[in-house]
């Protein structure tokens, strides 16, 4: 049987692009797979990346490949990043297939099929994600060293199970996301994101969400925005630029350390919080999203819950770059063709500062 | 040097190592930051002195006129490592003793700081802290 168009496009264009030959001098290339599964009891974020960076004495960058697994469970976060060793690492050049270490990612019969182990903490997944809606792919937004691409694939079916601990999590028709970003450039540049997605929380709601913002470090100049808007398995509408309106409102206060010692806000890697202690962000409590044009408009309010931290050494200096990945609601409404367009889910976003 | 087997001077050396091979930039950040001072770490009571100049550190056979004391226990530094505990924290519930003048500490607290930066930046750094948490052996990097 020939492949579906659906799992034809995705194979098609969601392969790694990372270079077969490193040249010295190049900016670094960075490159991740991120998948995202929001099910009752259980939040999860997967990454699997690729990240050059230029290290003394070699002339040209050196690839790391890492793992990064959160878990939100009512015992809160745990997780890990856990760095590969390139031995123990396996990109493929056919097909969307790599292994990481003790993890695997691939793209096989119309479905991502992913396994993790961490290594330090007692966590470890076999899922299978099925494709409910086309791909976008977002080529060419211009960083300070050259461009980044995005690809998402924002609804996904994920069945299979999450082990933490001594608690295993069957997910069966669990709502997820996936996007896989590439491009070149060095962490602690001047750019930064915002980008999110929303899932409804009615399973036979046919919308679903995705929105990006790339700005300066200090959020005073915007590289692009998009909102972008699916139907179905289909996009339904895409607001560029100077239709789209993002503002945010007040800022999230993070609930105090329930014990003594505790640490407050979840930061990953673990031995970076060192670096990185403030238990104070600058994460809004809410962000309100307006888009309109050509009689179209849609509104959107996130709200904050909860956060955890990934932190990232800064390639240029010794700065730090923190990740905010934002579990949170969202509630859109707007009208689209002359169509009511309503929406109420479970939403992630995350939002970039510096330190 | 004949320390090792997950010591913390054994660790503490390694790490010097690596950072000055790994990471220079940061090992050279730490060194003019410290200098020219002796630092005097005890963790469970395992001594290990060091002389820091502007380009490089190197151990003492014994603590001579430390600017800065520092003590603390191995469970101390893996709860810091494992961000159960925050420095701040460490500190102000006398899990980590400092003792030294303000500007010293203040010297202490930058040099550790980019002590810190090449850390996370070096590649055999989480290698490293996987032995000395399990306790085991490893390469030594001769600093006198």
């Amino acid at each position: 049987m020939s492949p579906q168009p659906l799992e034809r496009l995705i194979s098609f264009s969601n392969h790694f692009r990372r270079p077969l030959l490193r040249e010295p001098g190049a900016t670094p290339h960075k490159e991740w797979f991120h998948f995202c599964v929001l099910s009752p009891g259980l939040d999860l974020f997967i990454n699997y990346s690729l990240m050059e960076a230029e290290i003394p004495g070699l002339p040209a960058p050196r690839e790391s490949a890492r793992v990064c697994v959160l878990v939100r469970t009512d015992a809160g976060w745990d997780g890990d990043v856990d760095t590969i060793a390139s031995h123990d690492t396996v990109i493929r050049r056919s097909g969307i297939d790599a292994t990481f270490g003790p993890s695997r990612m691939r793209f096989h019969e119309g479905a991502f099929e992913l396994t993790a182990k961490l290594c330090d903490r007692p966590i470890e997944l076999a899922l299978t994600l099925v494709p409910l809606t086309m791909p976008l792919m977002r080529p060419n937004t211009p960083l300070e060293a050259g461009p980044l691409h995005w690809l998402v694939v924002p609804r996904l079916s994920a069945r299979g199970t999450v082990r933490v601990g001594e608690r295993t999590f069957p997910l069966d028709e669990a709502p997820a996301y996936h996007d896989h970003n590439w491009g070149r450039f060095r962490w602690g540049q001047d750019f930064a994101w915002q980008w999110g997605f929303a899932l409804p929380t009615l399973p036979e709601s046919p919308y679903c969400l995705a929105f990006v913002r790339l700005c300066n470090r200090a959020r005073t100049s915007d590289l692009g925005h998009g909102l972008f808007l699916w139907k179905g398995g289909v996009q339904r509408r895409i607001f560029r630029e100077g239709e789209v309106q993002i503002t945010p409102r007040g800022w999230f206060a993070p609930p105090r350390p329930s014990t003594a010692h505790g640490t407050g806000i979840a930061k990953f890697p673990r031995p970076l919080a060192l670096l990185a202690p403030e238990q104070r962000t600058d994460v809004p409590r809410t962000l309100d999203i307006e888009a309109s044009a050509r009689g179209d408009f849609v509104r959107c309010r996130f709200e904050t819950e909860d956060l955890a931290q990934i932190i990232i050494p800064d390639d240029n200096d010794f700065g730090i770059t923190v990740i905010n990945e934002v579990r949170g609601r969202l509630v859109m409404e707007g009208e689209v063709a002359g169509e009511p367009v309503e929406m109420e889910g479970r939403s992630v976003f995350e939002f970039l500062s510096h330190g | 040097m004949a320390s090792g087997g997950g010591s913390f001077t054994g660790f503490l050396l390694r790490s010097m190592g690596l950072l000055r091979v790994e990471a220079p930039a940061a090992y050279a950040l730490m060194c003019a930051r410290l200098a020219p001072r002796e630092l005097s770490t005890s963790v469970d009571g395992e001594l290990c002195p060091l002389q820091f100049a502007a380009e490089s550190v190197r151990v003492l056979a014994a603590s001579v006129a430390p600017s800065v004391e520092v003590q603390t226990t191995r469970r101390t530094i893996l709860d810091l490592v494992d961000a159960r505990l925050t420095l701040a924290d460490a500190v102000w519930d006398e899990r980590l003793l400092l003792r030294g003048g303000p500007a010293d500490l203040i010297a202490f607290h930058d040099g550790f700081t980019a002590w810190l930066h090449g850390a996370v930046r070096s590649p055999s750094f989480p290698d490293l802290l996987r032995d000395y948490r399990a306790g085991t052996p490893g390469p030594i990097h001769e600093q006198r």
